[in-house]
């Protein structure tokens, strides 16, 4: 299934609740109007309706999750600007312009397969839960790595059961297997019909996608990430360069973030 | 439909009100329909336009400070054919009441003066209401002299501009120069119908960590909330200097409090820029905002351009010597 583009608007909403899930990280949730639609692998534009005193902009963030009638965004304080947002209170009246983007698109593979790096994690319980309900028989993963166990964000068990399967990598071993997700799939990179998805730091998705292309993979859809000023199309900011030119850069926020991996030039 | 309070006249250009969104931050007019309806505005200017389409700098583009961004996008844009036969239609349908400015650049005055000639033969198809004329852009033949900020370089892409065509001319201003007003000068004298004040600030920001630049280019332009009193500056002393050349004031614009500033110092009408990005409504909380103060006051846009200079005792304004 192809997503369908879904009209953004923008919403100022209280900021509903959060709730720590792992060392700097936290979930953002907000009640949005009923009916608002978005699709798994889509974004928002983040901000304060009042300036924020460190951070001009607004942040893209991934919807994390939508529950309960809840849109849930995953934060980790990385820089200043995401470390302020952890400090906001309770009813913090928040923007969010979205949704935007194109998301996964989802085919009907007997496997789904997501690989997750640190925060990376964040738009893959919402594509799991909509793949649950879409493709009940169908098997889904997912490989997530961390740096170590502190950061290692815990699934709840409502989470879990999005998945047939959750292996856990920390590069320093405090948690799960030692080593990379990469190195940690070793041969299954060949098997088939399995619907790859990808998200997280560049390196990581660098060495997943010469894997895949390694073993002749040849669709795979990866969640990239860039700074944006807008997240709209209009600032031009968020380039990834095209594999196949002209033009020489593709536009991540109207583009992606989803993007098949082989029209990227790694 | 705007109040008639709000109508903003810049020469030969009547807005139905004085607020415009900046080349650059809008897009080809488009981006934003989901956002509001684009026939709202007073106005928008397109992203700058060359003959030939350009693929911009490499990443990162933008660096956040924490009262604006710095921006080194590279004037990327998809070239005046592209322009013409994929983003008009689309345009043309959602101006309704806004009108048009096209905005053009060249690497070279020659380069304006091909673009002039573009846009003057496409004039009736794009049914643009003038061009502004982006200045701040290296000379590449001439080692990368920024055009606005040389008299000589300046002054023949605005000749070469008014040469090839009649529509109504509004030259962007770069204060990246010791003195903006003789450049306002010029372009008057060059038959520029107006000009639009001020373009971005040089700025660079550094990784501390990396202990780089964080922008792909090294250093770009400045703008957001941080350059607001540079330009509210250079409005009044453009307007006391020049009293009967039209201002679009421009630069920090996010409230209808800043946009009032401008119309204070001088401006007849102002443009949004980097404020829409982060609040894609901005502009037309900005004109709400004006409706209200207008209203409430029982005043217009047109009494209120240029107001500062006949209420405050500061003809021309002191300037600070350090």
């Amino acid at each position: 299934m192809t997503p369908s583009p879904t009209a953004a608007g923008v919403f100022a909403l209280p900021l509903a609740s959060t709730a720590d899930i792992a060392a700097g990280t936290s979930w953002l949730r907000f009640r949005p109007p009923p009916d608002t639609a978005c699709e798994p692998g889509q974004f928002f534009m983040l901000s304060t309706v009042a300036p924020s005193p460190v951070a001009y902009l607004g942040r893209p963030f991934s919807i994390g999750d939508v529950r309960d009638g809840e849109w849930f965004f995953m934060l980790r304080a990385l820089g200043r600007g995401t470390a302020w947002l952890r400090t906001l209170e309770l009813g913090t009246m928040m923007r969010l312009v979205g949704p935007l983007g194109v998301g996964f698109a989802r085919d009907e593979s007997k496997v789904h397969r997501m690989i997750a790096g640190g925060i990376g994690l964040a738009p893959f319980l919402f594509l799991a839960r909509r793949l649950r309900t879409e493709q009940p028989e169908a098997a889904i993963e997912l490989y997530y790595g961390e740096r170590d166990a502190r950061s290692h964000i815990e699934l709840t068990a409502d989470e879990k059961e999005l998945f047939d399967t959750v292996e856990r990598f920390t590069d320093d071993g405090s948690l799960g297997i030692a080593g990379s997700v990469v190195d940690g799939l070793e041969n299954r990179w060949a098997e088939p019909e399995v619907a790859w998805y990808g998200c997280g730091p560049q390196p990581m998705l660098r060495a997943a996608a010469a894997k895949l292309e390694e073993h002749d993979v040849d669709s795979a859809q990866f969640a990239f990430e860039e700074r944006m000023a807008c997240g709209f199309g209009v600032c031009q900011a968020c380039i990834v360069p095209n594999r196949y030119p002209p033009p020489r850069y593709h536009l991540l926020c109207t583009e992606g973030p989803v993007l098949e991996i082989g029209k990227v030039a790694w | 439909m705007s109040s008639a309070r709000l109508t903003a006249t810049c020469g030969p250009i009547t807005f139905q009100n004085p607020v415009l969104a900046a080349s650059g931050t809008f897009g080809y007019g488009s981006e934003f329909e989901h956002f509001f309806p684009v026939a709202s505005l007073g106005g928008f200017v397109t992203k700058t336009l060359f003959v030939e389409p350009r693929d911009g700098n490499p990443a990162p583009r933008v660096a956040e400070t924490s009262t604006g961004m710095i921006n080194s996008i590279g004037l990327a844009n998809v070239g005046w054919e592209a322009f013409v036969k994929e983003k008009v239609p689309d345009l043309k349908a959602t101006v309704g009441a806004a009108k048009m400015l096209v905005n053009i650049a060249g690497n070279s005055p020659d380069e304006y003066r091909a673009i002039a000639a573009r846009v003057e033969g496409d004039r009736e198809r794009i049914g643009c209401a003038g061009i502004e004329v982006n200045v701040s852009c290296p000379n590449v033949k001439e080692g990368g002299t920024n055009i606005g900020c040389d008299r000589d370089q300046f002054q023949a892409a605005v000749r070469g501009v008014r040469q090839e065509t009649s529509l109504p001319i509004f030259v962007k201003l770069s204060p990246n120069v010791t003195d903006v007003v003789p450049f306002a000068g010029c372009a008057m004298d060059e038959g520029a119908e107006g000009v639009s004040l001020i373009n971005t600030l040089y700025g660079m920001q550094i990784d501390v960590e990396k202990r780089r630049p964080v922008l792909g280019t090294g250093s770009g332009g400045l703008s957001g909330p941080a350059i607001l009193p540079v330009g509210v500056y250079w409005t009044y002393k453009v307007r006391a200097a020049f009293p009967d050349l039209p201002i679009l004031g421009i630069g920090g614009i996010a409230t209808w409090r800043d946009a009032l500033q401008y119309l204070l110092a001088g401006a007849q009408a102002i443009q949004v820029g980097t404020a829409a990005f982060v609040n894609p409504l901005a502009c037309v909380e900005i004109i709400a905002g004006l409706e209200r103060y207008c209203s409430q006051r029982e005043t217009t846009i047109t009494e209120l351009s240029g107001a500062a200079h006949r209420e405050g005792r500061l003809a021309e304004p002191a300037t600070w010597t350090g």
